[in-house]
């Protein structure tokens, strides 16, 4: 009875905290809703009398949403696909092959994965414009392609896969690259998608970079669309609009770490249930280096 | 016993030669800048005497031999003209009447030509007369550079690799073999990049005195020819540019800028001809043969290290079948992260501190070496001492954040559904900026943002609620690792639960807990976003510090120095990172 008491009063105030941390959110749709009026009203309006949907339109159109998210989307696929085969790749030679020089470059890889990206963000401008990617695609996407973070994780993972059906593998006769891409991959979809999604929300989040290498005329992402419109006050857009284009852009990053982390609560309730060890492969990993604990990937939240 | 002897004299041997070729390879950079110069001069000078010993316009007119004496007098006593130089009229000397004459085969090769020879330790240009394809003489020049200031340095530095060669092939394969191969290589490397900018400092020393040189030379040409135009000047005197290109120069810049614009290394040096004349003189691009030479330099440096360790596995070969394949298959799955990991965040290292000890604009990119100045610059601003100890202030809400969210997720690990926890996670993934302006359209009402500091307190709060709902989910996975049996077996023997806190749950979230705050207070240091879009009156924290710096202002040098004294202040928090990421990383096997 008392344990009940006590889950009760837990629930309660993580739900309420829940609430407390989501009312940002909240009041950012409902702003989104009001009229220019309302939103500048003293004492501020909690909700919208008369919900303005039409900004949603305007906002879109008036800051070509749709091309931002076009170079966002593209972006972020992009990123995630090569820090998943460039990542996993290198993790599987450090996890799974012998040669001398193994162990140096891990701990290389540790460091690299601790450099805060604000040290290099001047010496990578200036060698992204000596190379002419400069307000270019390409710049913008340069040094999200590969993750020190990502292969630090990965490397992780694949050391504590069972090393049973490799070997059974080899014994059939399968070389490094078909144990690689037949037996190891497979085996870590999960940890594969878990890169994928932090890939993806690092670019639709990240504003220093794209704000500083497409700082004349190049490709903009939507986070940097909307900050620079929001800063430079000339977009003829009133803060509803705006707010609205805010919420058409998270919407995407919010599915996404909604799905992450519905999946991860499954699984996690799963395997309380189940086993005293757990049948999650998250599980094997040190929490230190899991990307949800949230580990050596670079984020840009603040 | 007898093969890895042997192996060892090999190996010694190998390592000492690599280290002799690769210094005889920028020996013969340095001998290759000086004759260069050489040849350039005696080009120059050649041209020169056929140039001011034709009278101009009349021709063919045989040469007056003591007209010829006379410009040969004063070229060698032109002042700032310096080159060791002797002039032969036909086979005669006549700078130094004393020396021996010329021998008349030298001359004969160098009639059919008009580019310079070299022979035994001299560049010979003949000058040519006024009848096509006769020589009248011939210019020798020696080459003269000032002495070599890194070469007792490059002589010690190649004594010390070659004995560390030596002693890391005779260890080879034994205890501390890795140690002293080590050793080597760092020599090897420092000795490499010693020789090549030596080689590379002979050749740019030459390109320079000659282009000043010849300067006097085209500038004494030109006060002759008074009333030439400049194009018809730049004609005339082609052949006095050697390889080198001469243009006129049109330019309207003041008397002072052009004399500074020659003072920078590598433009093209403007001549003044007297009556606002201006001639350009460009030097002739970098030689690809140099280029190449330091490639072998260098290459031929590190060829010993590689050696010994190729040997190295050829010996352990026996032991470990397979191994080369191994080793080779995994830097193929390593080479594109490692490649792009080198070009993109090893390399950008070194470019920062270059950046910083440099003068560097945004748009017209790097300048002068200014060493220091730039930190000294950025740390005498009082712009900077407020933004770091604003960002000090600003991170300072990491651990309150970092408690609370422990707190919350002990909470939602025991709710029932999974919604809470998806609750709880999916608001930080909202639109940074768009929460910024939220904030800041709700808040501005109550004058939150009216001046800094009750800005910058706001913004604490902001970037709370923020990683507040970060860190959560990362609590959530830290304990959903920690097997729940022990709980279950703590309630069984009558643990409260403050008790089961203290003794499982903390001590085995503990490297999970410092994780999560590292990397907070890291993120809240590289805060941006919302100081940028909640400005004007927001705090200048110091990303945005560091972003005007670079590009609001446009000088990339001062954030560079920014960043580096981000990164002395971040390193104590990545060298955690780094300790607590590495436990248990790096198995045994």
């Amino acid at each position: 009875m008392r344990r009940n008491w006590g889950t009760w009063g837990a629930t309660l105030v993580a739900g309420f905290s829940a609430l407390v941390l989501a009312v940002p959110v909240l009041y950012e749709i409902s702003v989104s809703l009001m009229t220019p009026v309302e939103s500048r009203a003293l004492p501020p309006a909690a909700v919208p009398i008369d919900p303005q949907f039409a900004n949603y339109l305007t906002g879109w159109n008036g800051i070509g949403a749709g091309g931002l998210l076009f170079t966002t989307a593209l972006l972020a696929v992009l990123a995630a696909a090569l820090q998943i085969l460039t990542g996993a790749a290198a993790a599987f030679a450090l996890a799974r092959l012998r040669f001398p020089g193994r162990r140096t470059i891990i701990r290389g890889v540790i460091v690299l994965a601790a450099i805060p990206s604000i040290v290099l963000l001047v010496p990578r401008y200036v060698m992204v414009d000596a190379w002419g990617w400069s307000d270019e695609f390409t710049g913008l996407a340069a040094p999200a392609l590969v993750s020190a973070g990502a292969v630090l994780f990965l490397y992780q993972v694949f050391r504590a896969l069972p090393r049973g059906p490799e070997e059974a593998a080899r014994l059939d006769g399968a070389g490094h690259w078909r144990v690689f891409s037949r037996v190891v991959v497979p085996q870590a979809r999960p940890a594969l998608a878990v890169v994928a999604g932090f890939a993806i929300l690092a670019q639709w989040r990240g504003l220093l970079w794209p704000l500083v290498v497409s700082h004349r005329a190049g490709p903009e992402v939507a986070e940097q669309g909307l900050a620079r419109r929001l800063v430079e006050g000339a977009s003829g857009l009133s803060v509803p609009e705006l707010l609205a284009v805010g919420v058409t852009i998270a919407v995407p990053a919010m599915a996404i770490a909604a799905c992450v982390a519905l999946a991860r609560a499954r699984t996690a309730t799963a395997a309380r249930r189940t086993a005293l060890t757990g049948g999650s492969l998250e599980r094997h990993v040190p929490a230190e280096v899991s990307p949800l604990t949230p580990g050596p990937f670079e984020h840009q939240i603040l | 016993m007898t093969r890895i002897t042997l192996f060892r004299w090999a190996a010694g041997c190998a390592a000492v030669l690599s280290v002799a070729s690769a210094y005889l390879a920028t020996a013969g950079s340095r001998r290759l800048a000086e004759r260069r110069y050489a040849e350039r001069t005696a080009a120059s000078a050649a041209a020169y005497l056929a140039r001011v010993s034709t009278p101009k316009g009349v021709q063919p007119v045989p040469l007056d031999p003591a007209a010829f004496l006379r410009r040969v007098r004063v070229l060698a006593t032109l002042p700032d003209w310096s080159p060791d130089v002797e002039v032969y009229f036909g086979t005669a000397p006549l700078v130094h009447a004393t020396e021996p004459s010329l021998p008349l085969s030298t001359i004969a090769s160098l009639a059919g030509q008009d580019s310079p020879e070299w022979f035994s330790g001299g560049a010979y240009a003949p000058i040519p007369g006024p009848t096509p394809g006769r020589v009248v003489g011939v210019v020798r020049v020696r080459p003269h550079l000032p002495g070599d200031a890194t070469a007792p340095w490059l002589l010690g530095l190649l004594g010390l690799t070659a004995l560390l060669g030596a002693v890391a092939a005779t260890q080879l394969r034994r205890r501390r073999w890795a140690r002293w191969l080590g050793a080597y290589a760092l020599s090897a490397l420092a000795f490499g990049g010693v020789a090549a900018s030596a080689a590379h400092a002979a050749l740019r020393t030459s390109t320079i005195q000659w282009l000043q040189e010849t300067a006097v030379l085209i500038e004494d040409a030109g006060s002759r020819l008074q009333h030439t135009p400049t194009s018809a000047l730049a004609e005339t005197f082609k052949a006095m540019a050697a390889d080198g290109t001469l243009t006129p120069d049109t330019s309207s810049d003041p008397v002072l800028e052009r004399a500074l614009a020659g003072t920078r290394p590598g433009s093209p040096l403007p001549i003044w001809l007297g009556g606002g004349r201006w001639l350009s003189l460009q030097p002739p691009p970098e030689d690809w043969v140099v280029t190449a030479r330091h490639a072998v330099a260098g290459t031929a440096a590190l060829a010993g290290t590689i050696l010994l360790i190729a040997l190295s596995w050829g010996a352990g070969d026996r032991a470990h079948p397979g191994r080369i394949e191994e080793t080779l298959s995994a830097w193929m799955f390593l080479a594109p992260a490692g490649a792009h990991l080198a070009a993109l965040t090893i390399a950008p290292l070194g470019v920062l501190l270059w950046v910083a000890m440099h003068h560097w604009d945004l748009t017209t990119g790097g300048g002068a070496f200014v060493g220091l100045a730039n930190v000294a610059d950025v740390l005498s601003h009082a712009d900077t001492w407020s933004a770091l100890g604003r960002t000090a202030l600003f991170a300072l809400h990491a651990p309150v954040v970092t408690a609370i969210a422990l707190f919350l997720a002990l909470m939602a690990r025991r709710a029932p559904t999974p919604l809470v926890r998806v609750l709880l996670v999916v608001p930080p993934f909202a639109s940074v900026a768009a929460a910024g302006l939220i904030w800041k359209n709700g808040l501005a009402a109550w004058g939150l943002f009216s001046d800094p500091w009750s800005a910058l307190w706001t913004l604490v709060v902001i970037a709370a609620v923020l990683q507040i709902g970060y860190q959560v989910p990362a609590f959530l996975a830290g304990l959903d690792r920690i097997p729940g049996v022990l709980w279950d077996a703590a309630v069984l023997d009558g643990a409260s639960a403050w008790t089961r806190f203290r003794r499982i749950t903390e001590p085995l979230l503990r490297p999970v807990t410092f994780s999560i705050l590292l990397t907070g207070i890291v993120v809240a240091v590289q805060g941006f976003t919302l100081a940028f879009v909640t400005g004007p009156n927001a705090p200048d924290l110091a990303a945005l510090h560091l972003y005007q710096l670079g590009w609001r202002q446009g000088r990339l040098d001062l954030a560079a120095a920014l960043a580096v004294l981000l990164a002395v202040g971040l390193a104590v928090f990545a060298a955690l990172q780094v300790r607590i990421w590495g436990r248990g990383v790096i198995d045994e096997t």
